[in-house]
């Protein structure tokens, strides 16, 4: 019989990526109904997209686990220790993003949440279309193993910064009610953080292509 | 028992070491940047967010030093287990650090310190207190190895999150501006992100310990 545990650990390493790939492509899914959601009032759509989170949350730790339990049971080769663990953030990253995404469904669901105003709106659906461009961006530069791409994140988060600073300005000035203003002020915060964790994905992409960590990024 | 183990102990513990002390500098800064926020001293806002290159430098270097000893060292269960807390302690000082940093940077922004009132500044102060002393807690069990020290630190988070709501009600009831409202609303989610990182740091201090985690709440 011709074993090879090599063979059997990249077989391994390949479902664990295909997994943590496939998860993470949930997240800007998850995103587009949570503000198709909150710009439609869709109560029923909101709560199926916090109730999507324990799945996600579950899979992701699972992957976490996974990835260890192969460090442990196969010495990995450099390269392959570099991928590992490159997994095991993004499972995190994965998690985080969700929780984020569950947050912005957990206002939709609220009745206090309207979003009024042409700009206030615009701004909110141009902050929710960027922050799954942005994710969908580090998917692919993971993919692709495309160090150029993971760089331009960071310009496109650039641009996500100022969306957020344009929605607090006009929230500054809004005449909503104070407390649907603080939500829609929050939920702004929440796409936001969804784009940093994309950042943060192009960031562990550039350390699985050059072994270099990236430079410290925006809070969260 | 080869010799290797016992070194290899000490070097976790000294990674372990260094990464708390990134915790303490992070727990201790939360103060200084609160002050600063509610002086509106960018000065000060400033020098604090200063320090988040350094532990977010700091805290990747254990990072990779905890996978090197992974590769290296193949360790099993409890062992095992030490170094991906580890791994995961140095992402939440450097994330907690990172919070901190913001607080202080915005301490620049342009404000009217009379905007805030002192019943506000006052439930400021104590959300900050609140989160270093969790933040403090969880370190503390984590160094300890107490796994029902860090168990409770995800349990008194609960109040902290409560504090967050209460300051959430206070601007509603008290016809608070909507500039200082949404200042004090996103500043309010910077405390409960320190806490929540509390609360993870704790559910670590267990699973190095026993093998349980309070995760995923």
């Amino acid at each position: 019989m011709d074993f090879h545990p090599r063979a059997a650990f990249d077989l391994a390493l390949d479902d664990l990526q295909s997994e943590i790939v496939g998860l993470a492509s949930l997240v800007p899914e998850a995103m587009a109904a949570a503000i198709e959601a909150l710009l439609g009032a869709d109560h029923e759509l909101a709560a199926t997209v916090v109730g999507g989170h324990p799945r996600i949350a579950t899979a992701a730790l699972g992957c976490e686990a996974r990835a260890y339990e192969l460090m442990a049971r196969q010495q990995p080769t450099a390269r392959d220790l570099r991928l590992v663990t490159t997994l095991v953030r993004l499972a995190h990253e994965i998690e985080r993003s969700s929780k984020l995404v569950r947050h912005v469904a957990e206002f939709a669901a609220r009745p206090t949440t309207m979003v009024q105003g042409p700009r206030v709106r615009g701004l909110l659906d141009r902050m929710g279309e960027d922050a799954c461009r942005l994710y969908q961006g580090a998917i692919s530069a993971y993919v692709d193993r495309d160090l150029a791409q993971a760089e331009a994140l960071d310009v496109w988060d650039d641009r996500m910064d100022e969306l957020h600073r344009q929605l607090l300005t006009e929230l500054f000035r809004s005449e909503l009610p104070l407390e649907t203003t603080l939500e829609l002020a929050l939920i702004g915060r929440y796409i936001e953080r969804v784009a940093d964790h994309a950042v943060l994905i192009g960031d562990r992409v550039r350390y699985l292509i050059t072994g270099q960590l990236a430079p410290p990024v925006a809070p969260g | 028992m080869t010799p290797a183990r016992p070194r290899f102990h000490e070097r976790v513990a000294s990674l372990e070491r260094a990464a708390l002390s990134i915790g303490r500098e992070v727990q201790r800064s939360v103060a200084d940047a609160t002050d600063a926020w509610l002086r509106r001293d960018g000065a000060a806002g400033a020098a604090v967010d200063a320090r988040t290159a350094g532990w977010s430098g700091r805290a990747q270097d254990l990072e990779l030093s905890a996978y090197e000893l992974l590769a290296t060292q193949q360790p099993m269960a409890s062992d095992l287990r030490r170094l991906t807390a580890l791994v995961r302690l140095t992402e939440a000082v450097a994330r907690s650090g990172d919070l901190v940093a913001h607080v202080g940077r915005s301490a620049c922004f342009e404000r009217q310190p009379a905007l805030f009132s002192p019943a506000l500044r006052g439930l400021v102060v104590e959300m900050a207190a609140m989160a270093a002393q969790l933040y403090g807690a969880a370190l503390g069990a984590y160094e300890q190895g107490d796994a029902a020290a860090g168990v409770a630190v995800g349990e008194a988070d609960l109040e902290l999150d409560a504090l967050r709501n209460e300051l959430l009600a206070t601007l509603l009831e008290n016809g608070v501006g909507v500039v200082p409202a949404i200042d004090l609303a996103l500043l309010g989610r910077f405390y409960e992100r320190v806490g929540d990182h509390a609360a993870d740091i704790g559910g670590l201090a267990s699973f190095v310990a026993t093998g349980w985690s309070p995760r995923a709440r």
